[in-house]
């Protein structure tokens, strides 16, 4: 459902992708690891449209459509999803306001009928039961003032509004306390389906603990240098990445 | 030439308290060339002004026909000042009409009739006058004829110790060029709040003298946003202990400009003022602000902010801002900010990734960076100008 095949993507004539090679079938939860500055970030958000990145070679399919030509909004309603590293505080954008009108775009794009108000936020209450997320957040403008765990909280409430088909968590984990790490992941178990794809950026291997992967990938340099299953993400825990240059 | 006018002004004793006014305002600001124009037109008009009340009779249907345009009730209405004099035979349906909720049925020119109402209702001079401990919440429609070229408004303010004063002021003058001059007093421990709203493709300007004695406070909301142009001057002196509160939201859009220039003297100790003005340009708009807060050293402990920050919408937009503070003493607390920017992309980028398409994602982001404006209004016109702001230009971007 989603591959990207030999991408290439630099950033002011800096090289920072050479070549990705990643295939994800519908359910599957791929994980991606590797070291700081490596292109994990870049990678995930050149998948949801960001500006500012050259696509230099290779193509990103999701669902057989090449999607590197769309505009995020499009991939959006396609059912691409990023939860982002730092996702950003907007001042004076109220967050229930903002989920009502990202929800009924999705869904417009989905053909559904858009949701009234009072079914919206019945809808996203209940949503946000499966994050133990504060109500009083809803009311406050989005992201603003949100200390590090409840941003990332608030980014797996949208994954769960949005029910996109292709989730990417790029560091979800980091800033979670122990507590919060088993409810956010407890989220996304409650959200794996057959026609649901997940890929999980994340530096530790006790995200994976909770959220079991069926791939494990290295990314390097720009370069996937290395795959595997779950028994991958416990070696890099123990051993770090030095031995996979030998 | 200008002499001769400003003599004319003062045989007609209107501009009287203008003078200095109207020295100030045309002498110490130095706007961006490419607009002077504007000025020049607003000053040549403010000058000519023609002086000539023509006697007019209006309806009630007329009045409901201007106000439901602008969702404006006039069940609401509290005063009306119009274009015309009108005649004491008249003033009787004048009354009624614009008093309508006060069942004020039969009404005689007297003077019991206006000290009844603390105001003059006729289309050049309003006197405001709230008696001291008293409450007063009243709207004001300055409403003028299309065919009219000019509207002269005078409102004097009086609001005694330890009085109180809300006041809603809508302008509404599609193709004509209103001039209002306000000038407020408001005495030891009293509170005077002005909320001033102008109609679509008004043109507007505006001349605030502003004194505060001890303790009072102040507070003055400048959403003029729509009209076609709009030059506001402020002149205040804060006393002691005194605080003021203005702000403002100036969302030009093509054709449109809007100028604020403010000065608040603080002439004794431990004051307090603010002048917060958010601007939002696009196409050819323009705005700027001129804020200036003065603190001589007669006023220790006093506390001056201002916050101007501005968005950018286009190329072609122009926006100045100069806060500015000249402060003679130490013992103060001053603080001035300034920033000019255009939409934030990663902001941009955040929201689309939800979705939301990029029209709708840059109107949320313009609402979120008024909102801070908008959510401090008084609750009662809160909804009605975010309504107001969705059908303004600025939003369609
Ligand atoms: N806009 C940019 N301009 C210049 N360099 C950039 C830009 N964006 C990313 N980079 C560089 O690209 C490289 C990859 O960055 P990226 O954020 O993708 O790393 P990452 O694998 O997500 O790292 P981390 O684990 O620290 O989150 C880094 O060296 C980074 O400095
Ligand atoms: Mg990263």
């Amino acid at each position: 459902m989603f591959s990207v095949s030999n991408l290439h993507a630099s950033v002011d004539d800096k090289k920072i992708l050479k070549g990705i090679e990643i295939d994800v079938k519908p359910g599957e939860v791929h994980a991606i690891m590797g070291p700081n500055g490596s292109g994990k970030s870049t990678l995930a958000n050149l998948v949801a449209g960001k500006d500012g990145y050259t696509l230099d070679e290779g193509s990103i399919i999701f669902n057989g459509q090449d999607i590197s030509g769309l505009e995020p909004e499009e991939r959006a309603c396609l059912g691409i999803f990023l939860a982002f590293q730092y996702p950003v505080a907007i001042s004076g954008v109220n967050n229930m306001v903002f989920l009502q009108a990202a929800l009924n775009s999705v869904r417009q794009a989905r053909g559904e009928l858009p949701l009234d108000a009072m079914d919206a936020i019945a809808f996203i209450k209940d949503r946000m039961k499966l994050v133990e997320m504060k109500s009083d957040l809803l009311q406050r403008s989005l992201n603003a003032g949100f200390s590090g765990g409840e941003k990332k909280r608030n980014e797996i409430l949208q994954m769960l509004v949005l029910e996109p088909k292709l989730a990417i968590l790029d560091e979800t984990d980091s800033g979670l306390d122990i507590d919060a790490l088993k409810t956010v992941s407890d989220g996304v178990n409650h959200m794996r389906s057959p026609d649901r794809s997940f890929i999980i950026v994340t530096h530790y291997q006790r995200l994976l603990d909770h959220i079991k992967p069926d791939f494990v990938h290295v990314l390097k340099d720009g370069k996937i240098i290395k795959s595997g299953n779950y028994e991958l993400a416990l070696k890099l825990e123990k051993e770090g990445y030095g031995w996979l240059d030998q | 030439m200008t002499h001769s006018i400003i003599k004319q002004c003062l045989q007609k004793d209107y501009a009287g308290n203008h003078l200095d006014g109207l020295k100030s305002l045309w002498q110490d600001v130095t706007w961006p060339s490419s607009k002077q124009e504007i000025w020049r037109y607003a000053k040549l008009h403010w000058l000519n002004e023609p002086w000539e009340l023509v006697a007019q009779k209006e309806t009630q249907q007329a009045y409901d026909v201007y106000l439901t345009q602008y969702d404006l009730l006039s069940n609401e209405t509290d005063l009306v000042s119009m274009q015309g004099k009108f005649l004491p035979n008249k003033v009787d349906e004048i009354a009624c009409f614009s008093h309508g909720h006060l069942d004020m049925k039969k009404v005689t020119w007297s003077d019991d009739f206006f000290n009844q109402l603390g105001w003059l209702g006729l289309s050049d001079w309003a006197n405001i006058e709230v008696a001291e401990g008293k409450y007063l919440d009243q709207q004001l429609h300055c409403i003028l004829d299309e065919e009219k070229k000019w509207q002269n408004v005078k409102l004097t303010i009086h609001v005694k110790k330890n009085a109180h004063l809300r006041l809603r002021i809508n302008t509404i003058s599609a193709q004509a060029v209103t001039n209002l001059s306000i000038n407020v007093q408001v005495e030891t421990g009293g509170s005077c709040q002005i909320i001033s709203w102008a109609s679509p493709q008004s043109k507007l300007l505006m001349d605030h003298n502003i004194d505060l004695k001890d303790r009072a406070e102040f507070r003055y909301d400048a959403l003029n946003f729509e009209a076609a142009w709009c030059h506001e001057r402020i002149y205040m002196m804060v006393g002691s202990h005194a605080s003021a509160h203005l702000a403002g939201l100036l969302l030009p859009s093509s054709g449109q400009s809007d100028h604020k220039a403010i000065h608040a003297h603080h002439i004794a100790p431990a004051g307090q003022s603010m002048q917060k003005f958010y601007s939002v340009a696009n196409g050819n708009g323009l705005a700027a602000f001129h804020g200036r807060a003065i603190v001589g050293h007669e006023a220790p402990k006093t506390d001056a902010r201002q916050l101007a920050r501005a968005l950018m919408l286009s190329k072609a937009c122009e926006v100045y801002s100069r806060p500015e503070l000249e402060i003679d003493i130490d013992d103060v607390q001053c603080q001035h900010g300034s920033s000019i920017g255009e939409l934030d992309t990663k902001a941009l980028f955040y929201l689309r990734s939800r979705g939301i398409d990029l029209n709708q994602a840059k109107a949320m982001l313009i609402e979120g960076f008024i909102e801070e404006i908008v959510s401090d209004l008084d609750q009662s016109v809160q909804s009605w100008i975010r309504s107001r702001i969705a059908k303004h230009e600025i939003g369609k971007v």
